[in-house]
């Protein structure tokens, strides 16, 4: 556009009815709402992730023992992992949806030699590190919280079965490697009460199974916790399953149950929050899209009417010789100053408010936000100019004349 | 130059209302005044003259004429310009060369007595004023035609001889052709048009 039409364009801007300006004013408000919502939405989703999505407590279902057929509550076995498989791939629950962590316990007997503390031994298979994050579990170590020596010697008592009950006269020694371990937010801490004359340690397997083959008196030929040789025994203390997607927990818990097994599970406790968390999400997204829709028709309709009672004006351009693209260019240059300008105090305050909610880890959520913003308004903007203003300019001058008087 | 607007068998309908039967006839330069009673067509012809109706029958031949300017009986100015803003929008429509617009501003407004409005906005000017800046405006072109619709209707007596003394002067030697229900008392030989029933007769 040459300097000449600019400065036309400039001397038309003047013109600008208050009509237009409230309606303008009215679009900004609107869009700011929009903004605040899809942010504050944004930081709503975070607390959710951080709650719920994030959390792994949330998508961990305990299963801890199973009713038998005439109403007993029974021990799992090591024979229960694999049948609960089995339950799932029956009912089209793939193996990519969840993992299974097995968690065994020898609660009692044990105690520390030099502090002569009990200690509850847990050992934990826990291949997804669902259960214990960012730590390997070695062999022949044993893990606690709040223990500062390197080592540590168990007194582990040699069971004997006699006449149906258990006894044990001899113990025996067993010197493992300590380290301390951090499980402020792990499933296997969440419920434990702690006591002052009781330790909680954790091993791998392998560690576990030696404690384990000691106190029973097994012999070499037991290699893994699953040896058939280990049905009769109560080795496992309780079942972690990790579902991956929170709105599965749901589903998942009530198969399990209706399979007679008891679970425990942190969103047992609402309604199907799960349900709710999704149905909250379309809403959100649906408001907006209404929103957004009846925003902008909005501003076109005032847009239109705003042109309407230009068509004078037009109307003059034409009879002082202006071309049909001259007068475009001309409005078109003032239109999109309009539009520069909302965009401008849109995005300053997007991304203030964007920054003060969400911080600058969600710096490319705020420019999604903002670019959603600018796009919307570059597609009201070419409707605007390519579409309304593109019909009034053909005119003819007498139309345009006339036109306006009647629309005026 | 001399210029001619020949009309020869010339036949309007708007919304199949005829305007105009057969119309024939010949102008050279000099100042018309176009008579006659009110929706008989008068500015339809104007209209048809400068070229805004294209749908008619018949030949309208416009000959030894490089620009026809036409002054709308609605006034087409920018009512909350001013009056220099108003004659840059019309400069600028056919010139770029921005500095030679002062020299032509200054010589517009000497010649049609706005010296001292230079930056009044148009809302503001008196009737006469602004029938003065249309005068102006049109002057921009520098037009072998001029056609006027109804330019002394909204003015008093006094006014409306001032005013066609301006048309005298700037175009006494070219083919103007001026709607008007009043007698223009003049010295200067004004040929009268009136149009009656769709035929245009001089008097």
């Amino acid at each position: 556009m040459n300097y000449n039409l600019h400065q036309v364009s400039k001397y038309l801007e003047k013109k600008s009815s208050s009509y237009l300006k409230v309606s303008i004013f009215i679009f900004i408000c609107t869009l700011i709402s929009l903004s605040s919502v899809l942010i504050i939405n944004r930081n709503q989703q975070n607390q959710n992730d951080k709650n719920f999505n994030s959390n792994k407590n949330v998508h961990i279902i305990r299963i801890t023992s199973k009713m038998s057929d005439n109403t007993d509550l029974q021990q799992l076995t090591i024979k229960d992992p694999d049948y609960i498989k089995s339950i799932f791939t029956h009912n089209n629950i793939p193996e990519e949806k969840y993992s299974l962590s097995t968690v065994y316990a020898i609660k009692f007997g044990i105690t520390d030699y030099e502090t002569n503390e009990a200690l509850e031994i847990y050992g934990v298979t826990d291949e997804n590190k669902n259960i214990i994050e960012n730590i390997k579990l070695l062999d022949d170590t044993l893990y606690m919280e709040d223990y500062d020596n390197s080592s540590i010697t168990l007194d582990i008592p040699v069971l004997t079965i006699e006449d149906g009950g258990i006894s044990s006269s001899k113990s025996q020694k067993l010197r493992m490697d300590c380290k301390e371990i951090e499980l402020k937010d792990s499933p296997l801490t969440l419920y434990k009460v702690s006591h002052k004359n009781l330790k909680y340690a954790y091993a791998n397997e392998s560690a576990f199974l030696k404690i384990f083959k000691i106190m029973n008196g097994l012999s070499n030929d037991v290699t893994s916790l699953n040896s058939p040789d280990l049905e009769n025994y109560s080795v496992i203390d309780e079942l972690y399953l990790f579902v991956n997607n929170i709105y599965d927990v749901d589903l998942i818990a009530n198969l399990l149950e209706k399979n007679s097994y008891q679970v425990i599970y942190s969103l047992s406790a609402f309604n199907s929050l799960g349900n709710s968390l999704k149905s909250s999400s379309i809403l959100l997204v649906v408001i907006t899209v209404v929103m957004v829709l009846l925003t902008s028709l909005h501003l076109i309709l005032s847009f239109n009417s705003f042109l309407k009672l230009q068509q004078k004006d037009m109307g003059i351009l034409k009879f002082y010789g202006y071309s049909d693209y001259q007068i475009k260019q001309i409005y078109s240059y003032n239109i999109r100053n309009v539009f520069i300008r909302l965009n401008i105090v849109l995005s300053l305050f997007s991304l203030t408010l964007g920054f003060i909610l969400l911080g600058l880890k969600e710096f490319i959520s705020i420019l999604s936000i903002v670019l959603v913003l600018v796009l919307i308004m570059k597609g009201i903007e070419i409707i605007i100019t390519s579409l309304i203003l593109k019909r009034i300019v053909s005119k003819d001058i007498i139309s345009l004349v006339k036109t306006s008087k009647e629309f005026e | 130059m001399n210029s001619e607007i020949i009309i020869s068998n010339l036949c309007f309908k708007i919304k199949n209302k005829i305007i105009f039967h057969d119309l024939n006839i010949k102008l050279n330069n000099g100042i018309y005044v176009l008579q006659g009673k009110s929706g008989i067509g008068k500015t339809t012809l104007l209209n048809l003259i400068s070229g805004l109706y294209g749908d008619y029958k018949g030949n309208i031949i416009i000959a030894g004429c490089n620009k026809l300017s036409y002054m709308f009986q609605d006034e087409m100015l920018f009512s909350n310009l001013t009056v220099k803003e108003n004659l840059f929008i019309k400069y600028c429509a056919q010139n770029t060369d921005k500095s030679v617009f002062t020299t032509i501003l200054e010589k517009l407004l000497y010649k049609y007595d706005l010296g001292d409005l230079t930056d009044e906005k148009i809302k503001y000017l008196s009737g006469g004023e602004r029938q003065r800046l249309q005068l102006a405006v049109l002057s921009i072109d520098e037009p072998d035609i001029i056609l006027l619709d109804e330019p002394f209707s909204k003015l008093d007596y006094e006014t409306r001889n001032k005013t066609f003394n301006y048309i005298l002067k700037e175009w006494s030697d070219k083919m103007v052709i001026i709607v008007s229900h009043d007698t223009i008392s003049t010295d200067y030989n004004i040929k009268y048009l009136h149009m009656e029933e769709g035929k245009l007769h001089e008097l």
